[in-house]
């Protein structure tokens, strides 16, 4: 089999698929989708060079400050290690546009609460990029304190047919295979999947990958996974779905069908 | 009346320079005068006082904190209980509505135990005397009642005195205390139970000056550190002498080793050989308890026993993991008699009168000489008839450690951890505890938490900071300060500061994360079945019965149609919906995922240095079965054994890969601990391991290059390999990584209060509002390495899960003396260790090849290219 990784910066090459000990080259995989190719990091992010776009889901910035408000004093450090990580992602893949996918901020006084050294650094992460904010449920308000354009979705034109940024997925597993017309890239749902090997099993966040739509794992420091086991992924995901599996320096792809059948051995 | 039990007050003589005081009036003990009342029901009984109960009212009399160490059945409770049950007998006195007597118990099924056999002679001798429980399931209004009208004796927990000690009400409630009766003291002080207790005591001291603590003990390894736990510290030093009173005797133990005709394997923890065995057995006795190590051998066991249970005996199940009503349905037939056997875990290891168990059956080896002890004292519970226990091995490693263990006739000689310094996590939440109670001034609380024994050296700066930690987070940069929990206030009349809550919504936060046991999220197992059919489309039942509880972990680990062994049944697993996995009857007798691991218990480092001894000394094999016996001697020719102080290593190329096995008989968790560090070292001379597996035993390590050829070709010696400075920098990188870390801090995490606990009915549905304390761990690692809870979670970890003291003194006591068989294939000591590969988790790089291996292997069959770019 043929793995396609992204060495450097934008450019893409034909790694061998043999175990060897420089995990790091495999920290990016490269897949097709609906015609449409992207690049998965182990981040949690996903680039589309085609258009020099930037894709992230669920932040949560603020998430830390938010719980502290009801008692509980997690370290106050989560946005600043979540810009942080982005600003990897960034200069990595140098794109010229950045989208957050919803769930940017934990609730809506996050930007409020954000401290002044932090609010700096996400100004300046901006710097020079296209950046949109589509809103989610957890903030449907984006604070005017924050640089960057703001809606509600977002489409643009792939190679194919419309591509759909939005925070929640719109339409069903199936309503996807018979339409095949726009491809949504979306978040919400901080999908984790369970890999069982030689009697262990290991939880892992996971991008989705099925007719008509990607799913993209939670971005943020302090962002939890979701089962696909799970109820709400139901009708989400078919026999078909893909599944690009993170894993601590190295990323892999596989049939969510596949994986599901594979017992301990 | 027991004449062989006799009382010896004091310590072993080796220990007796220490400042405690042991001689206590032999001559008071013959002619106590007890009151008449109380000389005329032991009389009607045909009773005598027993030695030790003269003793305790000596004690009682002298007034200083006591600790009674007696074996399993010689009626220390009574003992306790005596003089205060006679002080309160004194007509001069109106207890009316005062607190007399606190008595705590680490479990609450033992203070209700407790409590109805004192009610026995409380009533016969018409005494007048209040006693109540106070537990999880007393109602509150009789809690709130019991807060301000209390009864004399006050039967309760540790985390339930944490909770009256946060009341307002505290100062009241306990003002008039004069005693404090700790059970199960031994239990209850190597845990962080016993830390938050060893707190609420100090407390209580200062609330009760008058107030004296009597210590009730199984037998210790150490009775005068324990003791010293009971008393107030100042500067690090006791400020009182404690007593100590030691029964000695009763009959020892009647253990033996399974001695089965059926061929012992030389894996596996099962005993399934034994099974024809273990039946016979049950039918030859009145009543056996079988316990095994882990709720997976229990269920195992169970359904195996019941498999051959041709004559269909009441044989039960009990694991804590168990729906509470069943569990109490088994206790209540067993104390009926109702049973025959009941395989059961540790729930059941401390101190409940379980009526008349004739056997005890231990399955797999001791691991520990007190649990042994704990477990073999529930056989016969009286002093003056042996107890009747058998030991099963079920591996030819375990029957060398039953063997070592009969042989060093040391199941009287306790090995129980020693006391472990005070956690900080512990600390924080006691410190809110205390803001809850009303507003404190810092200084005297500081002497007062450091009067206890567990922080008997906590310093004052770091008391602070565990102040600082509760009230906004700890963290450098205070951002929290606006929604701090504890903030400063002056008090006008000393003009001091003292600390207060900041909201009483703080107090109600504390009391809902009481307490220091952290389990894993569980799910409840709830057992329906498929409606419809024929025709109509099938669909699951709505509710069904809760079978019990699993980690969460484990049901994240199944998929449905997934067949596991739970309750004595084989369940499919249906779906997950919400707090509950949805469970239904199968047909299948085989289970398809081997059922979820509790606690492993680590092998003992005294039993460990028997066992190597044994080994090392073919005259002793003697004494072994005749095919462990054959195991040894075939190890001996193809490869070595080791002298007692030496260490093995053997090495061994298989398929296509080479293989590490070192012999360290040092517990899992140390061996665990060097398997990570010693992975990273190999991975840094460039040797490519690959993982590692631990068993108490032994460690195996795999990698692609010939560990044999480490010198010659990577200039690497055994002996640097294992040098004691693998405990600097190689701890440290491998900490920062590490799972077992990351457990820890959770704990840590729960305990200190910064997670909260998630309580049934509280949670919101689904979805992701877990906040995983991995994802925190490494933000605060990164952000704040000095942060409070880090150390904390670093010298628990030291202390539990890393085994780092042992792991030291294994790596000092093997420099020199490390032996290396080079083979080319697995030794038949090697055999057994190969055999866990599979059934004990992976750890180390090869995680990730792991993920990569099963992802290659199911893309195998697709197209290939299918979906990646051109």
């Amino acid at each position: 089999m043929h793995d396609h990784r992204i060495s450097a910066k934008g450019g893409m090459h034909r790694a061998s698929g043999e175990v060897s000990s420089g995990l790091s080259s495999r920290s990016h995989l490269a897949f097709d989708h609906a015609g449409e190719c992207f690049v998965a990091s182990t981040s949690g992010a996903l680039f589309w060079p085609d258009r020099e776009t930037l894709l992230v889901a669920d932040l949560h910035l603020e998430k830390g400050s938010a719980y502290a408000r009801g008692g509980q004093f997690l370290p106050p450090y989560d946005s600043q290690a979540t810009l942080d990580q982005l600003a990897r992602d960034i200069a990595h893949f140098s794109p010229a546009r950045v989208i957050c996918l919803g769930d940017s901020f934990h609730d809506v006084e996050g930007p409020a609460r954000m401290s002044d050294p932090v609010m700096q650094r996400l100004k300046s992460l901006g710097d020079g990029l296209d950046w949109t904010w589509i809103i989610g449920n957890h903030d449907p308000v984006i604070a005017s304190s924050v640089k960057g354009m703001v809606a509600e979705s977002l489409t643009l034109q792939g190679n194919h047919r419309e591509v759909t940024l939005c925070h929640e997925p719109q339409q069903t597993a199936e309503e996807g295979q018979a339409t095949s017309q726009a491809l949504e890239l979306c978040g919400h749902l901080h999908p984790v999947t369970t890999i069982h090997a030689r009697g262990r099993a290991m939880r892992r966040k996971c991008f989705v990958l099925s007719a008509g739509r990607i799913i993209l794992p939670a971005y943020g420091a302090y962002t939890g996974g979701l089962s696909l086991s799970d109820d709400a992924f139901a009708a989400l995901i078919d026999k078909d779905t893909r599944l690009v599996v993170i894993g601590r320096q190295t990323m892999a792809i596989t049939k969510w069908a596949d994986l599901s059948r594979v017992r301990r051995r | 009346m027991d004449a062989k039990a006799r009382i010896e007050t004091g310590l072993p003589p080796a220990r007796d320079q220490f400042h405690a005081r042991f001689e206590i009036a032999q001559d008071r003990i013959d002619h106590s005068d007890l009151p008449s009342v109380f000389a005329n029901w032991f009389a009607g009984r045909g009773w005598q006082l027993r030695p030790h109960q003269a003793a305790m009212l000596a004690a009682a009399e002298d007034g200083q904190p006591t600790l009674l160490v007696a074996p399993t059945g010689a009626g220390k409770t009574l003992s306790g209980f005596l003089p205060s049950l006679i002080d309160l007998n004194d007509p001069d006195q109106d207890w009316r509505d005062q607190l007399h007597t606190l008595y705590i118990s680490p479990l609450k099924a033992l203070a209700v135990d407790i409590a109805r056999n004192l009610e026995q002679p409380i009533s016969e001798m018409g005494l007048d005397i209040s006693l109540e429980t106070r537990t999880g399931d007393t109602p509150a209004h009789k809690r709130k009642r019991q807060k301000q009208r209390p009864p004399n004796f006050l039967l309760t927990t540790p985390e339930q005195l944490a909770l009256l000690l946060a009341s307002r009400e505290a100062e009241s409630l306990f003002a008039s205390l004069q005693t404090v009766i700790l059970d199960e003291l031994h239990a209850l002080v190597t845990s962080k139970r016993g830390e938050l207790l060893s707190l609420g005591l100090a407390r209580l001291r200062k609330l009760a000056p008058q107030m004296r603590p009597i210590g009730l003990s199984a037998t210790v390894s150490d009775p005068l550190e324990l003791a010293h736990w009971l008393v107030p510290h100042e500067a690090g030093e006791a400020q009182e002498e404690p007593q100590i009173l030691r029964l000695i005797g009763g009959t020892s133990p009647d253990i033996s080793v399974l001695n089965s005709t059926e061929r012992i394997p030389w894996a596996g923890h099962s005993a399934r050989y034994a099974l024809p065995d273990l039946y016979e057995l049950i039918k030859q006795h009145k009543t056996s308890l079988l316990f095994v190590n882990t709720r997976s051998q229990a269920e195992f066991l169970f359904q195996n026993l019941w498999s051959i249970n041709e004559e269909t005996l009441p044989i039960a199940l009990h694991h804590g993991s168990l729906d509470v009503s069943q569990r109490r349905k088994v206790e209540a037939a067993m104390s009926a008699g109702a049973l025959r056997a009941v395989v059961c875990t540790s729930t059941l290891d401390l101190g409940i009168d379980w009526g008349d168990v004739d056997l005890v059956l231990n399955i797999g080896a001791p691991k520990g000489a007190s649990r042994l002890a704990q477990r073999i004292g529930r056989a016969n519970h009286r002093l003056d008839e042996p107890s009747k226990a058998i030991l099963v091995p079920s591996n030819c490693f375990e029957i060398l450690e039953c063997r070592a263990a009969l042989d060093a006739n040391y199941i009287g000689d306790q090995d129980t951890p020693p006391i472990r310094k005070g956690g900080l996590d512990v600390l924080a939440q006691h410190i809110l505890g205390r803001a809850c109670s009303g507003p404190f001034d810092p200084v005297d609380f500081h002497a007062e938490v450091s009067s206890s024994y567990p922080y008997r050296h906590l310093s004052w700066e770091l008391f602070e900071q565990a102040i600082d930690f509760v009230a906004t987070g700890g963290y450098a940069m205070r951002v929290y300060e606006q929604f701090a929990k504890l903030k400063p206030m002056r008090d006008k009349q000393s003009g001091k500061t003292l600390w207060r809550l900041s909201h009483p919504k703080r107090a109600q936060q504390y009391r809902l994360n009481i307490g220091t046991i952290v389990e894993e999220a569980m799910i409840k197992i709830r057992l329906t079945s498929w409606k419809g059919g024929s025709g109509e489309p099938r669909r699951l039942g709505r509710g069904g019965r809760v079978l019990g509880e699993v980690e969460e972990g484990f049901v994240s680990s199944l998929s449905p149609g997934d067949s596991f062994l739970f309750a004595g049944q084989v369940l499919r697993f249906e779906s997950l919906q919400e707090n509950s996995a949805v469970v239904t009857r199968t047909q299948h007798r085989e289970p398809k995922i081997p059922a979820y691991n509790g606690g492993k218990f680590p092998l003992s480092t005294y039993l460990a240095a028997r066992v190597r001894a044994m080994l090392a000394d073919p005259d002793s094999w003697q004494r072994l079965p005749d095919q462990v016996r054959d195991w040894l001697a075939l190890q001996k020719e193809h490869s070595i054994i080791p002298a007692a102080d030496q260490m093995l290593i053997e090495t061994f190329p298989r398929a296509d890969k080479f293989y590490l096995t070192l012999y360290a008989f040092e517990g899992r968790l140390a061996l665990q601990t060097l398997g990570m560090l010693l992975t990273r070292r190999l991975e840094r001379a460039g040797a490519r391991p690959l993982g590692f597996v631990a068993s108490d035993y032994a460690l195996m390590i795999w990698g692609l290059r010939d560990f044999a050829r480490l010198e010659k070709d990577l200039g690497w010696s055994f002996e640097q390999l294992f040098d004691e400075d693998m405990l600097g920098d190689d701890l440290e990188s491998w900490l920062a990584e590490s799972a077992m870390l990351k457990r820890t801090f959770r704990n840590c995490a729960v305990i200190s209060g910064m997670i909260e606990r998630r309580h049934p009915g509280l949670e919101k549905s689904g979805r992701q509002i877990t906040i995983s304390s991995d994802l925190i761990y490494n933000v605060l690692r990164d952000h704040d390495p000095d942060h409070l809870l880090l150390k904390a979670t670093w010298d628990d970890a030291a202390a539990g899960l890393l085994d780092i003291a042992r792991l030291s003194a294994m790596l000092a006591r093997i420099k020199g003396r490390i032996i290396h068989a080079s083979l080319d294939r697995p030794s038949p000591m090697a055999i057994p260790v190969l055999l866990e590969i599979g059934k004990e988790p992976i750890y180390g790089a090869a995680e990730d090849e792991m993920l990569l291996e099963t992802a290659r292997t199911l893309m195998a069959g697709a197209d290939d290219d299918d979906g990646l770019c051109p």
